[in-house]
């Protein structure tokens, strides 16, 4: 194997480990728990879960962007071979919106309502790159294109609000590339828009990971856009990682019984008009974690040996593959 | 042949509103002043037989929240006319409007901002059907009880207020609200989703089970089009305040008529793990204030022809039981007189 192919090989991101905490006045908020994941350059991961399950403080995790007191207690976030945890804030800093980005629900939480949107463009790149006024709109020009954005020149002296919801988040991820990031995090990017319009956007993204080796953690609850975006999936419940794999492992023979209910309950795979297959119960509360298997009161497969906490299970040969349950299902085919 | 339960015809509903500031700093204004006017629907017509679940499909902002209200009775029509089992409803006496009024229920969009935060969850159940005099006062603690039991919700709980409850818990008190008058028709406008996926199939079989327990008739407004699929015996696609197809769910998901219709659904998500190449459907949502004459979608419409952008197509009838605006379709089906 060459040198190069072997650094094209390396995971681009490994999350081991990791515990981020928040002290409240009724006690500790464990919002992630030991999670642990890697990522290659070019590769999408689907992160699922349902709301609270510890989605969002993942990815502001690894941005170095947790509010306070929250923090990482344990665990480390290596980034190219380097370590992000411990990185002082001024280097992480250079290294968010130049080499990691993150695209979040709200675009109006990244966009600047009183400045226009030529502006904004290009003081991100000349923040980054110092290549002058000309090159740099040059290049937002082109970044309004490449997410869809017709006649660009007339858009890029528009001020945020003259746009509609669907071309704000596009304005948002095109600025979120434009410097060509290794990595980007999306915290639900489409969630709140139509879906053509959310098609128009996973479809830029998918151009763009394909075309650019960017690597993607895609942050849904919408198992239908982690279907047809995803190549890994990641899911998540209570603070944990409870099943992951390549997307065809994890959605069409699922190990772990909350995957399979979260599956089971999606109209399409019910007889229409029919009741529903229904995960029973709620989602714990993060303060009331039962001991064990936090999935535990809900779940149809739950016995003694529940109580105690299932380790994450990989598969022999396929490290990337596994499932946190003491009795998960092996319908694999 | 009986008369529906719920029919709309030639409905339409205009807003005039201000323009907003920001608008009108960055220089947006042409002709037109102050004022905007928004066709929210635009002569819809829409018959719903007793029993039926209608779901109702359309982009954000297309009218889907407005034909509801217009449907319940919340929101009097600028044009046309409403009718209950045949006979029309905008004119009747006060007591007779107020009879009617609790036929018809609207289970809300928002299920944080439609419920009072100050009240009880008692008095947000109960207070409608002690004040229309259905129950008395005494009877109150009882008849919630029996409501939320309905719903799946504990009973011990009725004295709490809604910050209390989760938000899968939430929706269940908006149903119950609505259920506690005894209503025939239910319009329900993105019940489930603000709701997480596994509270969602919780909520979707409680309006299963209700509707066969209680004889009820739905008018069910969604984006989600598998949860419309799921549910709906017809479909009625609407794309800035007109109908733009109708039909059974059946033959509209096996064979969409209208380009739109088809858009809509090849966009819609599946579960199946298959890398997608995702192909959008071109261009943008237009605005309800300005939409382009003719075929409202014409810009965005891969088939688009001259006479798209000069006239509007007629709402026609091109099978039994199935309807559709757009040129492409002339009417082949003459329904009998
Ligand atoms: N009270 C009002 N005053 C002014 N405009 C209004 C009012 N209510 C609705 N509109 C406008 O009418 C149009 C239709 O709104 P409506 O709420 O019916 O859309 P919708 O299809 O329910 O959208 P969504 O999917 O986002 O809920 C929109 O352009 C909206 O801004
Ligand atoms: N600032 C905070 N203080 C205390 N708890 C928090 C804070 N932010 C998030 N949490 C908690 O951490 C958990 C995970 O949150 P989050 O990552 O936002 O969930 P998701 O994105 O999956 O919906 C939740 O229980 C949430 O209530
Ligand atoms: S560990 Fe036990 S309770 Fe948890 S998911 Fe597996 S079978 Fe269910
Ligand atoms: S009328 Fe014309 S523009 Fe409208 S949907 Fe039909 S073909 Fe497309
Ligand atoms: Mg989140
Ligand atoms: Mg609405």
């Amino acid at each position: 194997m060459s040198a190069t192919a072997a650094m094209r090989d390396e995971p681009l991101l490994v999350v081991d480990g990791l515990c981020t905490h928040f002290p409240t006045r009724a006690g500790v908020v464990k919002a992630v728990d030991g999670v642990s994941f890697s990522l290659r350059r070019g590769e999408i991961l689907g992160l699922v879960g349902e709301s609270g399950s510890g989605k969002s403080i993942t990815g502001y995790s690894i941005l170095g962007l947790v509010d306070p007191p929250g923090r990482v207690v344990a665990g480390s976030i290596r980034y190219d071979g380097v370590e992000l945890t411990t990185l002082p804030g001024e280097a992480m800093r250079r290294l968010r919106g130049n080499r990691i980005s993150m695209v979040v629900q709200d675009p109006m939480a990244t966009l600047n309502p009183v400045l226009r949107i030529d502006r904004q463009m290009t003081e991100t790149i000349l923040a980054h790159d110092d290549v002058g006024e000309a090159l740099a709109l040059e290049r937002a020009r082109d970044a309004l294109l490449r997410v869809g954005i017709a006649s660009p020149d007339e858009r890029l002296r528009a001020y945020p609000h003259q746009f509609s919801g669907g071309m704000r988040q596009r304005v948002a991820i095109a600025i979120a590339l434009i410097n060509r990031p290794d990595l980007v995090i999306a915290d639900e990017p489409t969630t709140a828009l139509d879906v053509t319009i959310q098609g128009q956007i996973l479809h830029e993204v998918q151009t763009l990971a394909r075309e650019t080796g960017t690597a993607l953690v895609w942050i849904t609850h919408d198992l239908t856009v982690v279907a047809g975006l995803a190549d890994r999936v990641c899911v998540m419940y209570a603070g944990r990682i409870v099943e992951q794999g390549t997307t065809a492992q994890v959605l069409e023979s699922p190990a772990h019984p909350y995957t399979r209910g979260l599956l089971d309950s999606v109209p399409a795979r019910n007889a229409r008009g029919a009741r529903l297959r229904q995960i029973p119960g709620m989602p714990p509360a993060p303060l009331g974690l039962p001991d064990g298997c936090a999935f535990r009161e809900r779940c149809p497969r739950a016995d003694e040996a529940c109580v105690a906490d299932p380790p994450m299970r990989g598969t022999p040969g396929d490290p990337d593959r596994g499932a946190r349950c003491h009795h998960p299902l092996d319908d694999a085919p | 042949m009986t008369a529906p339960l719920v029919e709309l015809a030639g409905v339409s509903r205009r807003f005039v509103r201000r323009r907003d500031l920001a608008a009108r700093i960055a220089g947006l204004v042409g002709a037109g002043g102050a004022e905007e006017v928004v066709h929210a629907v635009d002569r819809v017509d829409l018959a719903i037989e007793p029993g039926e679940v209608v779901g109702l499909v359309g982009e954000s902002g297309c009218g889907k929240s407005t034909l509801g209200r217009l449907a319940v009775g919340l929101l009097p029509p600028s044009e046309g006319e409403r009718r209950w089992r045949g006979e029309p409803i905008d004119r009747l006496p006060a007591a007779r409007a107020r009879e009617q009024q609790l036929r018809m229920q609207m289970i809300f969009q928002d299920p944080y901002a439609s419920l009072d935060p100050r009240q009880r969850v008692v008095d947000i159940v109960g207070e409608a059907v002690v004040a229309h005099g259905r129950i008395a006062k005494r009877q109150q603690v009882e008849y919630v009880g029996l409501m939320l039991n309905r719903v799946g919700l504990d009973p011990t709980l009725m004295r709490r207020y809604p910050h209390q409850f989760s938000g899968g818990q939430r929706a269940r008190i908006g149903i119950a609200r609505a259920l506690a008058v005894q209503p025939e028709f239910l319009v329900c406008d993105e019940s489930v989703a603000a709701l997480d996926v596994s509270i969602q199939a919780q909520v979707l079989n409680l309006f299963i089970d209700l509707r066969s327990a209680l004889a009820l008739t739905y008018l069910f407004i969604s984006h989600d089009l598998s949860v419309v699929r799921h549910l709906s015996d017809r479909v009625v696609v609407m794309y800035l305040g007109r109908v733009v197809e109708s039909g059974t769910a059946d033959a509209l998901f096996a064979g969409p008529a209208h380009p739109y219709t088809g858009a809509l659904i090849a966009e819609a998500g599946r579960v199946e793990a298959r890398k997608r190449a995702y192909r959008p459907v071109v261009g943008e949502i237009p605005s309800p204030l300005a939409p382009p004459p003719g075929c409202h979608f014409h810009p965005r419409c891969p088939r688009a022809m001259p006479r798209c952008r000069e006239a509007a197509p007629p709402l026609v009838d091109i099978a039994p039981g199935r309807r559709v605006a757009c040129w492409l379709h002339e009417a082949p089906f003459a329904p009998p007189a």
